[in-house]
């Protein structure tokens, strides 16, 4: 019998400042890791750090951050919604396509439409469209228990490949280039100041989604959806369609976050258009502990890596994989930190004979 | 000879101690009975000593040499062998490839099959090794857990109240493999809270309360009266407990549920309520016992309207509920306390506040779907279970089964004014206080008009608490009778 053992036990629940340090703490970690990384690319690790904090939060970058916020934080939210009910939408990215091609669709439709209410149309044509793609999946996983997981992240390839079509095809400008008409200028969010006013929708959408799993009952009902058939049934919820309620709800955050980068930044769609900001946004979603509350904020360092990264492509010549490269590790960090602020392990030594010769 | 020496066991929880400084030791040649309510600290005591636990303090002595066992693997190498109280098979597989895969073999090994041939004679156990597990009653699957652990060849044997779960026949049949390990020179360690059982066969008495150790004895030389003192710590009286007469004038009563040709199926699709039909009145508890598994829980769970009903008809209050769901009977009155506390009756990751709120939402919520409880009543429904109130923000998942237990009866029960309690069993597993406090909750309900249909397992328990009597037998009611008219010997043959 070996003397040493390694032992993990669960720990009592960890005091909520504690958790924030920690993961704090995991987030400066996985910057740590990463030097060694860039000093093998050639760089200087210090001027990579600089251009880190320079390339997101400098007053020129900022609007930047800003400007990548909005897509990843309502992805984020996205993710919450679903994996709260223990239901894993991860294809937020194809969501978000279907939500922009939908609004330019119906933009182009009307394109008179009155500023307010042509703002107001940007949310709910991007959330509908959104939130219907994602119902394919959550009807096929509430009537055929196909797995969505796998349905969600297919359906991306899907809303993808509709991009590519549109934009080499039926929607091609006549410019040359393989992008779309422009979206009609009633539909283009303005911008406040050098930040647009697309963040007032994200505060608003934020505090809606933080409302409805607080403090109602379909949060709640979410939240049993995740224990198991047979709870469900026992408090008489209708399964199925909590499954599609929820999955709709998860598919109309991404499907806006389209519509809104659509209407205040990219202006017209191209290939792309899919800047991945559903991952970034799972990544945010684990970030914050699954807590709307917290979303914005761990939103903004995965917005902020956004920028610095073309912030560092354009100066350092750093490529962009390296950024991808440090999402990886952070996410690594973070769940290392959800596991240790969850469990210890403890390394015992043990001397098994010392008192075995008494009876 | 000393097989299994412990010595100053410490085994701490988040909330709580679970072993308290606990010494104990099992000889060969015995059967050791470890005693004591719920939450008295046996199956974690069980739990170390087969490695399922690593301890926080204390020595454990195997043979007289100190060993460390850290897994149920390190435990098996020893001679320590387990039986669960819960059997742990894959339903899809036959009984022999159960086998063969507990015990790495190859189920076509025709010296393998010898083998388990020779043990099932040996002890005289009745097991059907072809059958696939999900065709398994209860008693079955125990059967074939005891027989799992009688084919690895061990020194000490671990008993998890291998009785609480199954009938009659089976529970004498356990006595029975427990004695002949016994004669055989193996260690019996069998875990119970059923005082009767250690006289019928014990020869020595270990008894834990709050994870302390009160005594061990000789079981010659124990009386039944200090071993529940022993247990719960003051005199308590057992049996013959008085209950107010409530059976005159039953007939006038309205009735309020009609169950009418009833027919329901399991989760295998198999039939387990056939044909049955049956009234209760207003005022009345109507007491169900019969064998293990014969369709108690599936008519319980399709008049709770949590099982679908193939044909029949249940008529609530007048009202046809048969194509209801549990929610819109829930609104009628109705209680239902599951069998199953973990895995239905509460929802583990959440909080106690949330599981309090979450069956009547229709109350705890307005028409726009904001919550609207109030903490106060949640605080107040707590005490009245004898909770702290200070648990409302505790996951479900950190309280015991007792507590747990408690929660739902407050959620069930003190919400909203009920007319109609369903309890599967209801104090199955329980301790004396939880059951107590259920008992008294159901008779002062009772008295108050609300009627109650319950199964139990214990007969005891059901001429206690019923106004009427049901036996269910292989899905049918073969028996029922007004409690005075109960020959209380007729009935324990029928369950014989």
């Amino acid at each position: 019998m070996s003397p040493i053992r390694i032992v993990v036990k669960r720990r009592e629940k960890l005091p909520r400042r504690l958790k924030i340090l920690y993961t704090i703490i995991a987030i400066l970690v996985s910057f740590l890791i990463a030097a060694p990384i860039v000093a093998a690319l050639g760089i200087d690790p210090i001027l990579f750090y600089k251009y880190l904090i320079v390339g997101s939060f400098a007053p020129y970058s900022f609007p930047l951050t800003i400007m990548n916020l909005i897509p990843v934080s309502l992805c984020c939210i996205s993710a919450i919604i679903s994996f709260r009910a223990g239901l894993w939408n991860i294809g937020q990215d194809g969501q978000y396509i279907i939500g922009a091609i939908f609004l330019l669709w119906i933009a182009s439709i009307i394109p008179n439409v009155p500023p307010p209410l042509s703002y107001l149309l940007v949310i709910i044509l991007g959330g509908l469209a959104g939130g219907a793609w994602c119902l394919i999946c959550g009807v096929l996983r509430a009537y055929t228990e196909a797995n969505e997981a796998v349905t969600t992240l297919m359906m991306l390839y899907v809303a993808s490949s509709i991009l590519n079509y549109l934009c080499y095809g039926p929607w091609r400008s006549s410019v040359g280039f393989p992008e779309t008409f422009p979206l009609p200028q009633n539909y283009q969010l303005p911008n406040i100041g050098p930040v647009t006013s697309a963040l007032i929708a994200l505060a608003v959408l934020t505090f809606l989604a933080w409302l409805m799993i607080e403090r109602t009952r379909l949060g709640l009902e979410m939240s049993i959806l995740a224990e198991g058939t047979r709870v469900i049934d026992y408090v008489g919820l209708r399964y199925r369609r909590l499954i599609c309620i929820v999955m709709f709800l998860s598919g109309f955050y991404a499907g806006i976050a389209g519509a809104l980068y659509l209407s205040y930044a990219a202006k017209f769609l191209e290939p792309g258009f899919i800047a991945y900001y559903g991952f970034s946004g799972i990544i945010a979603a684990w970030l914050c502990e699954l807590r709307v509350e917290y979303s914005i904020l761990s939103s903004l360092l995965l917005a902020a890596l956004y920028s610095s990264s073309y912030t560092m492509q354009a100066t350092l010549n750093i490529p962009s994989y390296m950024t991808d490269a440090l999402e990886g590790l952070l996410l690594i960090c973070i769940l290392l930190v959800h596991f240790f602020t969850r469990y210890r392990i403890e390394i015992r030594l043990i001397n098994a004979r010392s008192k075995g010769d008494r009876k | 000879m000393i097989a299994l020496e412990l010595r100053g066991i410490v085994k701490k929880f988040p909330h709580t101690t679970a072993l308290d400084k606990v010494d104990f030791d099992l000889r060969y040649g015995e059967v050791h009975a470890l005693l004591g309510e719920n939450g008295a600290g046996k199956t974690t005591l069980v739990n170390v000593i087969s490695g399922v636990y690593s301890i926080d303090e204390g020595e454990i002595y195997l043979d007289g040499k100190r060993v460390l066992i850290s897994s149920p693997r390190d435990a098996q190498k020893m001679g320590i062998v387990s039986v669960s109280q819960h059997p742990i098979l894959v339903e899809s597989l036959t009984v022999l490839e159960n086998l063969a895969l507990a015990l790495e073999r190859n189920p076509r090994d025709r010296k393998f099959r010898n083998e388990i041939r020779k043990v099932i004679e040996r002890f005289g156990m009745r097991v059907d090794l072809s059958k696939k597990v999900w065709q398994l009653s209860a008693s079955e699957k125990a059967r074939v857990e005891i027989l799992k652990a009688l084919l690895r060849d061990g020194k000490i044997y671990i008993f998890d109240e291998p009785t609480s779960l199954v009938g009659l026949k089976d529970r004498d049949m356990i006595l029975r493999i427990m004695r002949q390990l016994k004669e055989s020179g193996k260690a019996v360690l069998f875990i119970t809270h059923k005082v009767d059982e250690v006289f019928e066969i014990a020869d020595r008495v270990t008894v834990l309360r709050k994870g302390k150790k009160i005594f061990t004895k000789k079981v010659s030389e124990v009386s039944k009266r200090e071993l529940l003192e022993a247990m719960f710590g003051r005199y308590f009286e057992d049996s013959e407990r008085k209950c107010s007469d409530n059976t005159l004038r039953s007939q006038e009563r309205e009735i309020v549920l009609i169950v009418e040709k009833l027919y329901v199926k399991d989760d295998s699709n198999r039939l387990k309520v056939r044909d049955l039909s049956f009234n209760v009145r207003e005022g009345e508890i109507v007491g169900i016992i019969g064998p293990a598994d014969s369709g108690q829980r599936e008519l319980l769970e399709a008049i709770a309207r949590v099982r679908n009903i193939e044909s029949g008809k249940i008529i609530m209050f007048g009202k046809d509920i048969t194509r209801l769901r549990s929610s819109d009977v829930r609104k009628l009155g109705v209680a239902y306390i599951p069998d199953d506390r973990l895995s239905i009756g509460s929802a583990l990751s959440l909080t106690v506040r949330e599981n309090l709120i979450m069956r009547d939402l229709d109350i705890f919520t307005t028409k726009l779907g904001f919550y609207k409880y109030d903490d106060k009543h949640l605080r107040n429904i707590l005490t009245l279970v004898g909770l702290r109130d200070d648990i409302v923000d505790v996951p479900c998942a950190d309280l015991s089964g007792g507590m747990i237990q408690r929660v739902i009866l407050a959620r069930e029960l003190l919400n909203r004014e009920i007319k109609l309690i369903i309890a599967s069993y209801p104090t199955q597993g329980l301790d004396h206080e939880t059951t107590k406090l259920i008992h008294d909750m159901f008779i002062s309900l009772r008295d108050k008009g609300c009627s109650i249909v319950f199964t139990s397992e214990d007969i005891d328990e059901v001429l206690k608490l019923s106004d009427r009597i049901m036996v269910m037998v292989d899905g049918k009611v073969i028996y029922e009778a007004n409690k005075q008219d109960v020959d209380v010997s007729e009935l324990r043959e029928m369950l014989a």
